[in-house]
């Protein structure tokens, strides 16, 4: 630093020798002093000039001149209060959308899974792997299924390709956690020992479960999850070694897990006991059940030779049951990553959504770009003053830069708060379907992006002036007292171009909203198959300890069911296995005197349900007859089939009269046929399902769906109290009118639009100021020409047609370069439309109308003015 | 656009400018102004030394320690900077001066088979 400063006051008083010397020259050459200095000045030329370039030698000055044009750069910015909080509003609006959506991409899809596994070399989440089954039938209809016991167990005594394999199981319904006389139903799953060992997980207080705890028949004891402990135990911390009762029956507890910790699926179990697998479990034994199936890969293993290795396993352990050997050949097994499995389903829905606000952030750009490049016009003559005093382009060019840059930072300061609150809302609104969205926030990531976007907005809002400024011409520049209207084709092009992309950018969007907006309305229009309204759900589940003989279970629900009805506001009320819009069961079946190939069964979903199910749903009947009281345990078998059943399994025939064979291998009469409705998810179309009365089929847990004359919400307390009447232990939970779960079954679909639709109408309204910004400069800037053309005689609306014209020309360049990109780009949203084709004709008229309209407006309002020029004043303007 | 060839014409200079600093202070070191004029005047005045392009010229060389600055007192007894050769600088001008011979030896092949003389 101090040699620089002593080099450049050596100049200094080397330039002043340079110079007295030269004027002695110059006296010598007879010339008069003064006459001489100026001469001699002249001859040196620029000193300012030398100078810089001079200490641009020693090359300190680079940062010196930045520091020049961000002090400039900010002190025109503040200059410019209006174009400064516009541009930065507009930057802080698309970066802080972005932000908000990075942060969940990057939560769910770039980080790890927070199991990181024992502190073994090698040890990572990414070879963490979920394992399922296909079944050739039953896979079509639900989808791969998790493991058969038998294969579980093998895998673990035979694999060569894990570390680890362990396996969770999640009870019906839960446990009754009883505590003070206060019942709850808490979410279990009983897990084996090995499992948390495995995840890298151990409790935050107390201990994981022992291998011998993990046995049939084993100790009670139970790991609660952290959010339960701190709900009904008030985290106090001697709960570990105490007594807790569910079920009716003891457990100790033995740990709580640390707050951090997330159950690897969909919902979030609180309460864990060990599984408690019979290790000796075979194929032909009687309580073979599924397992879900985790397991951790030895290092290096690929997915491909651990699934043949499996695979080989299990046909093995297949021929020893030669009974069944040919059916279980058919088994498949899959596998992906655990990441996979958790987030596979969301990440095209994310990906779409960073795609949509990547737009929003270039319209944003586009448009600050676009006020620049106006603001850089009337700024023409400050740059030529500054060129004609020896500021090189390139120093033109960073102040530019320099500007555009700052402003990029400040909206990203400002984008980044309002990313932070995005974030917020999107936890608050975002579908439970999303995985792991409450675990949102910034990491380090985040802030890369952050920084990644606010570099790119300063070069891309820079980047135009640039590219317009270099153009400019010193001489015509400095003589003209006003902005050319000649001048500019380059400015003109840049905006033009500007202007049709932004359209262009807002059409894709606003297609891509457009298209789920009416996979939404679609989704609402859906037909059901039953009347949501005044409908009220609660689940209740019998305990098999207390009700451990089938034979108490329809009188226990009998009993409920006639006492519920009698409450006031009731109007009438059923039960049902599986009401419409929750999952549904399905089982095979076959039909009588109709011979299938070997080892083929017909399926169709199975709901166990009251008498008066159909009434109490305005379920209409079709055909035949409803079920009655009568048709009870001593009565003929019945069944009722909805319309695709009947449809599917007899095309024309009536099937009244026929009889089928269902799951507990009694023949059943068909005795009438109802209306389809759905289940979830609601974009399914009805496959076609059985009804059999729960008298003649007996269930331990059902739903109650209570007709309410009014408001069913207000019922629900009433409706529990009239359940304890009949045995005061008994829990009642997942609580919820028809209509809230008709709306949760929307839920992803209402968010898509919703977010999407955001993010086009925000589109929408910056292409609108966009092209109102592009005309109304350019009728500036014809001002003069406009009041020559009113002068020579040209009307109103001859000006008006001249500036519709060209803006309408702009608009639809732009609508046709969009609707060719939404055509090449909707193809991405097609697994989140319903009832809609990617490209929907009606979504891409609408929307071109839309922003046409739009274009229209905002360029109406300048074509308008430019008609109301008055020719005088015109000619006048300076 | 005449603001681009005139660049063009600087970046030119500035290479043989640094090539006649060189030269200059081969004999014996000199202050700035004493510089341009040997350039002048051993050119005669063919080269016009473009002050603007002397002094960074000159601090270019000594920041690559081809020259070196000094203090000193001139013959009408005034302090004034002194540039001088150093060794590298020396050795420089052998490489540069022998890039140049070839330079101007095969422009002067080009161009004398057309035969046209030039301006001089």
């Amino acid at each position: 630093m101090s040699r620089r400063k002593r080099m450049m006051e050596d100049l200094d008083q080397d330039i002043r020798d340079y110079l007295e010397r030269e004027t002695q020259d110059n006296i010598e050459r007879g010339m008069s002093p003064e006459e001489a200095h100026y001469a001699a000045l002249r001859k040196f030329g620029n000193v300012t000039r030398v100078r810089e370039e001079t200490r641009e030698v020693w090359s300190f000055l680079w940062f010196e001149q930045l520091w020049q044009d961000v002090r400039f750069g900010l002190r025109m910015l503040g200059k410019n209060r209006g174009f400064t909080t516009a541009a930065v509003i507009t930057l802080a609006l698309g970066m802080g959308a972005n932000t908000a959506i990075f942060s969940v991409v990057s939560t769910i899809l770039i980080h790890p899974l927070p199991y990181s596994g024992p502190r073994l070399p090698y040890s990572d989440p990414d070879r963490l792997v979920w394992i399922t089954e296909y079944w050739p039938q039953l896979s079509e209809i639900v989808g791969s299924t998790p493991v058969v016991m038998p294969d579980y167990l093998h895998w673990r005594a035979q694999n060569q390709v894990f570390q680890t394999v362990a396996a969770y199981g999640f009870g019906r319904s839960g446990l009754d956690l009883r505590d003070k006389g206060d019942l709850e139903r808490v979410a279990a799953a009983g897990v084996t020992w090995n499992f948390f060992p495995m995840l890298g997980v151990r409790p935050a207080l107390g201990r994981s479960f022992l291998p011998e705890e993990d046995r049939p028949g084993g100790p009670p004891v139970v790991i609660l999850s952290h959010a339960l402990w701190q709900r009904r135990f008030r985290s106090d911390p001697n709960l570990v070694g105490a007594m807790i009762t569910l079920n009716e029956k003891g457990y100790a507890v033995i740990g709580i897990m640390p707050e951090s910790f997330h159950f690897p699926d969909d919902w979030s179990p609180e309460l864990f006991t060990p599984l408690g697998l019979d290790p000796n479990l075979n194929w032909d034994s009687p309580s073979v059940g599924a397992v879900n199936v985790i397991a951790r890969l030895k290092p290096g293993v690929s997915l491909h030779r651990a699934m043949s290795d499996l695979i080989t396993i299990h046909q093995r352990s297949a021929k020893g049951v030669p009974s069944m050997a040919e059916g279980l050949a058919k088994i498949q097994v899959r596998l992906e990553t655990l990441h996979e499995h958790l987030v596979g389903n969301i990440r095209p829905l994310l990906l779409i959504l960073l795609g949509s606000v990547g737009f929003v952030l270039l319209l944003a750009c586009a448009n600050v770009a676009n006020l620049q490049l106006a603001r850089a016009a009337t700024r023409e003559k400050e740059f030529a003053v500054r060129a004609a005093i020896g500021a090189g382009r390139g120093r033109l060019a960073r102040q530019l830069l320099v500007e555009s840059f700052a402003l990029a930072a400040l909206g990203g300061v400002a984008g980044m708060i309002l990313g932070a609150g995005g974030v917020t809302l999107l936890k608050h609104w975002g579908p439970p379907t999303i995985p792991g969205l409450l675990t949102v926030g910034f990491d380090p990531w985040v802030f890369a992006f952050i920084a990644a976007i606010t570099a790119f907005a300063g070069i891309a809002v820079g980047l135009a002036p640039v590219l317009v400024a270099s153009g400019l011409n010193l001489d015509e520049t400095l003589k003209e007292s006003r902005p050319s209207t000649t001048r500019g084709g380059a400015a003109q092009r840049m905006r033009a171009l500007l202007m049709i992309s932004e359209v262009a950018l807002a059409l894709v969007l606003l297609t891509g909203a457009g298209l789920l907006i009416r996979t939404f309305v679609r989704l609402n229009s859906v037909d059901p198959g039953f009347d949501p309204r005044h409908l009220l759900t609660e689940r209740i589940t019998l305990d098999l300890g207390q009700h451990p003989n089938p034979a108490q279970w329809a009188p226990f629900f009998q009993s409920v069911l006639e006492r519920v009805g009698g409450l006031p506001g009731v109007e009438s009320v059923a039960a049902a296995d599986s009401p419409p819009l929750t999952d549904a069961h399905s089982g095979n079946l076959e039909i009588e005197g109709r011979a299938m190939p070997r080892g083929e069964l017909l399926t169709a979903l199975v709901n166990i349900i009251s008498p008066s199910y159909f009434h109490a749903l305005r379920i209409p009947l079709i055909s035949g007859r409803n079920f009655t009281p009568y048709d009870d345990g001593s009565a003929p078998r019945v069944v009722i089939v909805d319309e695709v059943f009947a449809r599917r399994y007899f095309g024309q025939e009536d099937p009244v009269g026929h009889r089928i064979r269902i799951i507990d291998g009694s023949w059943y009469s068909i005795v009438g046929v109802v209306r389809s409705t759905r289940h979830l998810p609601l974009t399914t179309a009805p496959s076609g399902e059985f009804f059999v009365s729960y008298l003649q089929h007996p269930i331990y847990s059902m739903t109650l769906v209570v007709h309410a004359t009014s408001d069913p919400a207000s019922l629900a307390a009433a409706v529990r109290s009239k359940v304890q009447e009949v045995d005061p232990d008994q829990a009642v939970f997942d609580v919820a009118t028809m209509e809230e779960r008709l709306s949760q079954a929307v839920a992803p679909q209402r968010f898509n639009a919703l977010v999407l639709g955001i993010f086009a109408g925000v589109a929408l309204i910056l292409a609108g100021v966009g092209v109102y910004g592009v005309m109304s400069y350019s009728v500036t800037r014809r001002t003069h020409e406009i009041g020559i053309r009113r002068a020579l005689g040209a009307q109103q609306h001859d000006v008006m047609r001249l500036v519709l014209r060209r803006g309408a020309g702009l608009a639809l360049a732009g609508i046709t370069l969009g609707l060719g990109g939404a055509l090449a780009l909707t193809r991405f949203l097609s697994s989140l439309l319903y009832g809609v084709t990617v490209r929907d004709p009606l979504t891409f008229v609408a929307v071109s109308l839309i922003l046409a309209g739009v274009a229209l407006m905002a360029n109406y309002i300048p074509a308008r003015r430019a008609a109301k020029v008055d020719p005088m004043v015109a000619l006048r303007y300076e | 656009m005449s603001t681009k060839e005139q660049r063009e014409r600087i970046e030119l200079l500035q290479g043989t400018l640094d090539l006649l600093i060189l030269r200059t202070l081969l004999p014996g070191p000199a202050h700035g102004h004493a510089i341009a004029k040997a350039i002048e005047f051993k050119s005669d005045d063919v080269l016009q030394v473009e002050q603007g392009s002397l002094y960074p010229a000159l601090h270019r060389l000594i920041k690559r320690q081809w020259i070196s600055a000094q203090e000193g007192t001139s013959e009408n007894n005034r302090r004034a900077k002194f540039y001088r050769l150093t060794a590298k600088g020396r050795r420089q001008l052998a490489v540069e001066t022998s890039k140049w011979q070839k330079l101007a030896g095969a422009i002067a092949r080009i161009l004398l088979p057309a035969g046209q003389e030039g301006k001089s």
